[in-house]
């Protein structure tokens, strides 16, 4: 099987004629089971690339491959294209429809087609494997954000998609809320779908945890792809960073000046997290 | 009615199952209005307070303070039917006004509480509905009496809505306070005027979003969702039934009384 599930080639897009495109001739490509982190500054057209990934917005020119094949926008095609690309969008509150999170999170299963019964155990699994049971009876109008973002997530989730595309998951939540959903991210790798490991993209300004979590980086400016590459080459660059309005990794930043007053090795290759960071300290100490 | 719409989703009887809670007040209403039985009325009146208060678990206080506003209108609303204006004094009271009488019947007093009792417990029932039963559970009553699709999912929709209007709507209110944009009836109107049209552009954005979200989850269309079940209890059932048809008896009791009547005077 193609080693890429999703590739962009020359791809522009424009939101009405005479605006400012908001994807200029981008290209990129995201490997199968890869972890993805794509970032950039608000506006880069991280968004607007994601709803063209599964069929909502069609690019004025270019083209997108999923698993090799050029989409299709004939309504059947883009059905089964959205039965496998599951996008977790940034506001709750723009994704959640209905008042009742039973209800919601049902919406994909049935419109995959399955039968009630068979829906209703999928529902009720997710409702167990993302702790929502505690506020499960609530109405969405009395959850919190957190809460709103974890029944987002199970949206899709039910849905089993091939490819996991998840916009700022980290945005507007609080701490505890943040660890949660972070460790919500890891289990989702012991998922697969009957295709293969699960691929999952997500859209963070979040260097640290992109640099802990990735396999690899994807820097948006301006609607171009400014750099693909690792974590550890693209996230320790002040310059490229700088130029898609990023802050360094905290990490990075630490360990570059402990390098710089002598008291790490400068041949050490540059840490992953802060745990590795202490050993690197507990080692030279 | 955001009130109302807490207490449903913290009322002990939540659980209970939808179908039952919606046709034990719309039967119970049917028959208070259809036969304007005073027992009627009082059973169903004091039915309604106990299963809200007793085992709703709702404040008598709010329940009184709910119950007085449609009082305070029947009580205004009768007026016309208690009172009337003649020369000739009538059989219950009598208040002279220069040469006219403000006057009324003692068929009219008796008209006027049957017909405050009758919309009163009416009223307490539909109460009795909306304070123990969520808006989504209703819906799913409505659409397991097969109403059209498209009618129910725009109520779905626009339940869930409202309250992100009037979140988004305070949220821009408070905003403008704090930077005096009410300070004056002047620049309160001009504040207002640009809520409305934004919370105007805002909803359209929204519903784009919202619209694309769905797509994005294989909508066509058509919003299919599954009701959660909770199924009808036999004793609950049973209550019910009994209650109607103690009911049905005290609606048809007159007649009864009437038709005995007429058999012994013949």
């Amino acid at each position: 099987m193609n080693d890429l599930i999703l590739e962009a080639r020359h791809v522009s897009y424009s939101y009405g004629s005479g605006e400012t495109p908001s994807l200029k001739d981008l290209s990129l490509s995201i490997r199968r089971g890869r972890r993805t982190a794509v970032m950039g500054a608000n506006g880069s057209g991280k968004s607007t690339f994601f709803l063209c990934c599964n069929g909502i917005l069609r690019p004025d020119e270019g083209q997108i491959y999923y698993n090799g094949q050029p989409l299709s926008y004939r309504k059947k095609d883009l059905l089964s294209l959205r039965e496998k690309v599951g996008i977790v969008f940034q506001d709750p509150d723009m994704q959640l429809f209905c008042a009742s999170v039973y209800q919601e999170i049902s919406f994909g299963p049935l419109n995959l087609g399955l039968p009630r019964e068979e829906a209703a155990r999928e529902v009720e699994a997710v409702i167990r494997r993302l702790g929502i049971t505690p506020f499960r009876h609530r109405p969405a109008h009395a959850l919190s954000g957190g809460q709103k973002k974890q029944v987002a997530l199970a949206d899709i989730l039910v849905m089993h998609p091939e490819l996991l595309i998840l916009d700022e998951p980290f945005a507007a939540l609080d701490p505890s809320h943040v660890h949660i959903i972070r460790d919500m991210i890891r289990d989702l790798e012991k998922d697969s779908s009957p295709s293969g490991p699960l691929t999952v993209v997500i859209a963070t300004h979040d260097t640290d945890f992109a640099l802990e979590w990735a396999d690899e980086v994807i820097l948006f400016s301006e609607g171009q792809v400014l750099a693909q590459g690792a974590p550890a080459s693209v996230l320790t660059d002040r310059e490229l960073l700088a130029r898609a309005s990023l802050d360094l990794p905290g990490v990075i930043k630490v360990f570059e000046s402990l390098q710089a007053a002598g008291l790490l090795g400068a041949d050490l290759p540059a840490p992953k997290h802060l745990d590795q960071l202490t050993d690197y300290i507990r080692h030279t100490v | 009615m955001l009130e109302i719409d807490k207490l449903c989703y913290t009322s002990k009887l939540r659980y209970v199952n939808a179908g039952e809670k919606c046709f034990f007040s719309l039967a119970s209403v049917i028959l208070c209005i259809v036969s304007r039985s005073v027992p009627a009325a009082l059973l169903l009146l004091i039915a309604s307070t106990y299963l809200t208060v007793r085992r709703g678990g709702i404040s008598v206080k709010r329940w009184l303070r709910y119950m007085t506003l449609p009082l305070t209108f029947l009580l205004l609303g009768t007026g016309a039917i208690l009172v009337n204006i003649s020369r000739t004094p009538l059989d219950a009271f009598a208040l002279p006004v220069g040469s006219l009488y403000l006057t009324g019947s003692r068929a009219g007093v008796l008209q006027a509480a049957q017909l405050i009792l009758t919309a009163l417990s009416s009223v307490s029932a539909l109460f009795f509905l909306s304070f123990n039963t969520p808006m989504t559970d209703i819906l799913g009553v409505l659409k397991a009496c097969r109403l059209p699709r498209l009618l129910i999912e725009l109520m779905m929709l626009t339940y869930r809505f409202i309250f992100l209007l009037l979140e988004n709507a305070s949220a821009m209110l408070l905003s403008q306070d704090a930077r005096l944009g009410n300070r004056d009836l002047r620049t309160a109107f001009r504040s207002r005027g640009m809520l409305a049209s934004m919370l105007f552009i805002r909803a359209m954005r929204q519903a784009g979003s919202l619209y694309d979200a769905m797509e994005a989850r294989c909508y066509d269309g058509q919003i299919r969702v599954l009701e959660e079940q909770r199924p009808p209890r036999g004793r609950e059932i049973l209550s019910i039934a009994v209650f109607e048809a103690v009911l049905l008896l005290l609606a048809l009791l007159p007649f009864a009384a009437g038709a005995a009547g007429a058999g012994a005077w013949l």
